[in-house]
């Protein structure tokens, strides 16, 4: 026990300065627009995350009071745990692969004399506490929000509820990280199996992610539907779904009948022992498994090759090479690659959903102008998780790590480097794009005159926050990492962009829905074109924008980087 | 004190053995330095002796503990310094060699303040020793890696590359670290492409080529098969497997 506490003392220790280093400039007070950039840039996060967690307590304020009508009060608040608990799950996965099979720290750590089990618990526990304080932003004002939505409607719950809080916000993330770690150790030996383990693993991850979060969908698509319909009581649908999750995930309905004051003693220990258990059987596997995983994981195969000259062809054409190195470099690294694509692989299913949603609540369905206020939607979801959260852009120089300086001493021209990454991003970015305008095409029924000027104004946006992307990270890359988890998770930098594109999405979507409203007072199809026209243009703007400033610093960035 | 037998490691399911059979058996105060081409099996051995790997066949005893059976005993006897360096650049180098004192369990009690005097001095860090390695030169970092794997004064030292990046001074100091470890009873295993240092301070010398350990013994026993250095002894003995292996494809 006293080597966990030095080694996870030690690991966080490292972790907090590198975050540090990354807010708080070395040359304390010289760097003024630095700091101010930097300021401005938390601002606009928080307020950013400000709108997410306000629209989610809102929603949850609205359904609880409605939920007391029905006597399902208790039963929707073990919901919403079982809720959080699938998104860490479902964000979970590539902090544990990454944290703990893939992470730099593990040859060192396994000279050591210390257990296998201990480097795992302690590799967990930093995942574990960063998924707590992710789920403590969003879940402790939900809580406050279903309290106060039922206690308005009329619930009463005992004192010790309000104390218990924290208790919720603790427990919650361990048994989803306990469940992850378990699938972990055969998913790796699996890997291991393959020999092209980086594709093999990438695989496994977006598998394992679709999964996850086709189970979220089936509760978001409820409550969806609830939010657009009634709200004198919980639609059958709704019920169903609450009613189904409480009875599958059976410590959290303990858990939420022990703080609603049913039984407190009795179903908090039931609730208790689970999470307790929980951690236990992961501790107990670990102690088998982990190290024999976690070596499988890491080695690498060297395969006798029967025609060197050919399996090294080289590449004719510098920016060909360069482009080849950016693409092999991210896709056999399945941290980096998993998230640069998730985008890619979550907007063409979130405007399936939005699609299906709208089509059954909406009494204006198949007409044109439902089909443009869908391509509204449509197009701030695909801004904020396409254009906006591209890590293929966001990590274009952090991911080198180490292997940075390579871009110093090659006789190459950075216009080229740059080139050759924004090349990569958009090729993401248009994959994504394509199979958001197949989708768009399936599910709308061939509405063309929606679906192709998105996907040419998201092309546009795509380019244009990529250049972004960037332009930011090569203003501050972090270069030092030791486990991929720390530049993609434990980072908020590069999601900085998403709210930039979440908040011009938002505009877009009300703008849509404005045009819809003053239909009859309107030439509808010159507003839609106008639309168009207008989004396209301002993209373009941005686009130039940002070439041009990219174009124009990068020189100096680069140079700056210190190795 | 380090007995290896039949030691076998392929890696993943590929045919090639990074090692194949190899036995080597080290003695209690001695140099040890294992030599050999690149991807020849040095830096394999010495992760499945550090136990930082697994391996197919064969066993390793270390200190008299097996390391398969026995890994955090075995490990205990070891102080191993990678051919990379610390990963915890964030830490100062005291925070790092204090950490690393607490995982062995140094204490006071066990002279860990006078080691630490005395590795200061050796090494010339008393400067930077609390400043946080990230701002470490290369042969600094090198140097307070083998501050961090010597502080528990283990019974075999093992060193991967140790003298990469290290300027003429410090590496006749981590020589001579070496000579002393030994006179005081421990075990040096070191791997190194520089012929030079091997012959100079090593008892014992084995060279490694395509995973099979293909010669071992002093240097005068080596370069009694006439042979006017360790250098041109290994070029024909690595040239001749190398030949070797082309007639029988």
């Amino acid at each position: 026990m006293k080597l966990y506490f030095k080694l996870l003392k030690t690991v966080l220790l490292n972790n907090f300065r590198s975050l540090k280093s990354r807010f708080i400039s070395d040359k304390n007070g010289k760097d003024a627009k630095k700091k101010a950039a930097t300021v401005f840039g938390a601002v606009m996060m928080i307020l950013g995350v400000g709108v997410m967690v306000f629209f989610l307590s809102a929603v949850v304020y609205v359904i609880s009071g409605i939920s007391v009508f029905d006597n399902m009060h208790v039963k929707l608040l073990s919901t919403i745990i079982s809720g959080v608990q699938i998104m860490v799950m479902l964000f979970g996965v590539t902090g544990v692969l990454s944290n703990t099979y893939f992470s730099k720290d593990n040859e060192f750590l396994s000279s050591l004399p210390v257990r296998p089990q201990t480097v795992f618990s302690v590799k967990l526990t930093v995942i574990y506490l960063n998924e707590l304080a992710i789920c403590t932003v969003f879940m402790l004002p939900a809580i406050i929000a279903y309290a106060a939505g039922c206690v308005n409607a009329g619930a009463t719950f005992p004192m010790y509820f309000y104390f218990m809080i924290p208790v919720v916000l603790i427990t919650t993330p361990i048994i989803p990280l306990a469940i992850v770690s378990v699938l972990s150790f055969p998913l790796i030996r699996i890997v291991a199996y393959f020999k092209n383990k980086s594709v093999t693993t990438l695989i496994m991850n977006i598998l394992l992610f679709v999964a996850f979060f086709a189970v979220y969908v089936l509760l978001a698509d409820k409550i969806g539907r609830f939010v657009d319909g009634s709200v004198t009581a919980l639609p059958p649908a709704l019920a169903k779904t609450i009613s189904g999750f409480d009875k599958a995930v059976f410590f959290n309905r303990y858990f939420a009948l022990a703080l609603t004051g049913t039984r407190f003693f009795v179903n908090a220990l039931i609730y208790i022992a689970t999470v307790a258990g929980a951690v236990g059987v992961t501790v107990m596997l670990s102690a088998l498994l982990y190290k024999k995983s976690m070596t499988a994981g890491e080695e690498e195969t060297r395969k006798k090759s029967k025609s060197p000259e050919g399996t090294a062809k080289p590449v004719s054409g510098l920016k060909k090479a360069l482009f080849v190195r950016e693409a092999k470099c991210l896709f056999r690294n399945q941290s980096f690659a998993f998230n640069s694509i998730m985008g890619s692989i979550i907007t063409p299913v979130i405007v399936i959903i939005m699609n299906v949603i709208n089509s059954g609540v909406s009494a204006l369905s198949g007409s044109a102008a439902s089909n443009f206020v869908n391509a509204g939607m449509t197009l701030f979801y695909c801004l904020m998780l396409l254009c906006g959260t591209n890590y293929t852009a966001a990590l274009a120089f952090s991911r080198e790590g180490g292997a940075f300086y390579m871009l110093r001493y090659l006789p190459v021209k950075l216009k080229d480097v740059l080139k050759a990454k924004t090349a990569l991003a958009n090729a993401v970015s248009f994959a994504g794009i394509v199979l958001v305008t197949i989708t768009g095409l399936a599910v709308s029924r061939g509405d063309v005159v929606n679906v192709l000027p998105t996907a040419v104004v998201l092309a546009i946006y795509a380019y244009a926050f990529n250049v972004l992307c960037i332009y930011r990270d090569l203003k501050k890359p972090n270069i030092n990492w030791t486990s991929p988890y720390e530049v993609i998770k434990r980072n908020l930098y590069p999601v900085v962009p998403m709210f930039y594109a979440m908040g011009l999405g938002m505009v877009y979507m009300f703008a849509a829905q404005i045009i819809v409203k003053y239909e009859a007072a309107l030439n509808f199809g010159a507003a839609v074109a106008g639309f168009w026209t207008g989004v396209a243009a301002i993209g373009a703007v941005l686009a130039a924008v940002f070439t041009v400033v990219l174009n124009k610093k990068a020189e100096e960035l680069f140079e700056r980087i210190a190795i | 004190m380090l007995k290896i037998n039949g030691l076998t490691k392929s890696y993943g399911r590929s045919d090639v053995k990074a090692v194949d059979n190899l036995t080597l058996e080290i003695n209690d105060g001695e140099i040890f330095g294992f030599i050999g081409p690149n991807g020849a099996g040095k830096s394999t051995t010495i992760k499945c002796v550090t136990g930082i790997i697994g391996f197919d066949s064969g066993n390793i005893e270390v200190n008299g503990y097996d390391v398969g059976k026995q890994p955090l005993e075995a490990k205990r006897s070891i102080g191993y310094v990678s051919d990379s360096h610390v990963i915890y650049d964030r830490l100062t180098g005291a925070e790092y060699v204090g950490f690393m004192a607490s995982v062995y369990g140094v204490s006071d009690a066990d002279g860990y303040k006078a080691r630490i005097e005395k590795y200061l001095d050796i090494f010339n860090m008393r400067d930077v020793f609390n400043s946080p390695i990230k701002s470490y030169s290369h042969g600094m970092q090198q140097k307070i890696n083998v501050i961090g794997a010597i502080i528990h004064n283990p019974k075999l030292f093992i060193l991967d590359e140790p003298m990469t990046g290290l300027d003429p001074q410090s590496a006749f100091q981590l020589k001579e670290l070496m000579r002393e470890h030994c006179k005081e009873g421990g075990t040096v295993f070191f791997s190194s492409h520089v012929l030079d240092v091997v012959e100079k301070i090593c008892d014992r010398v084995g060279i490694i080529d395509k995973g099979r350990l293909i010669a071992q013994g002093t240097i005068d026993e080596l370069r009694s098969s006439g042979d006017a250095s360790l250098e041109s002894y290994f070029l024909s003995v690595t040239q001749k497997d190398e030949k070797e292996n082309t007639v029988s494809e």
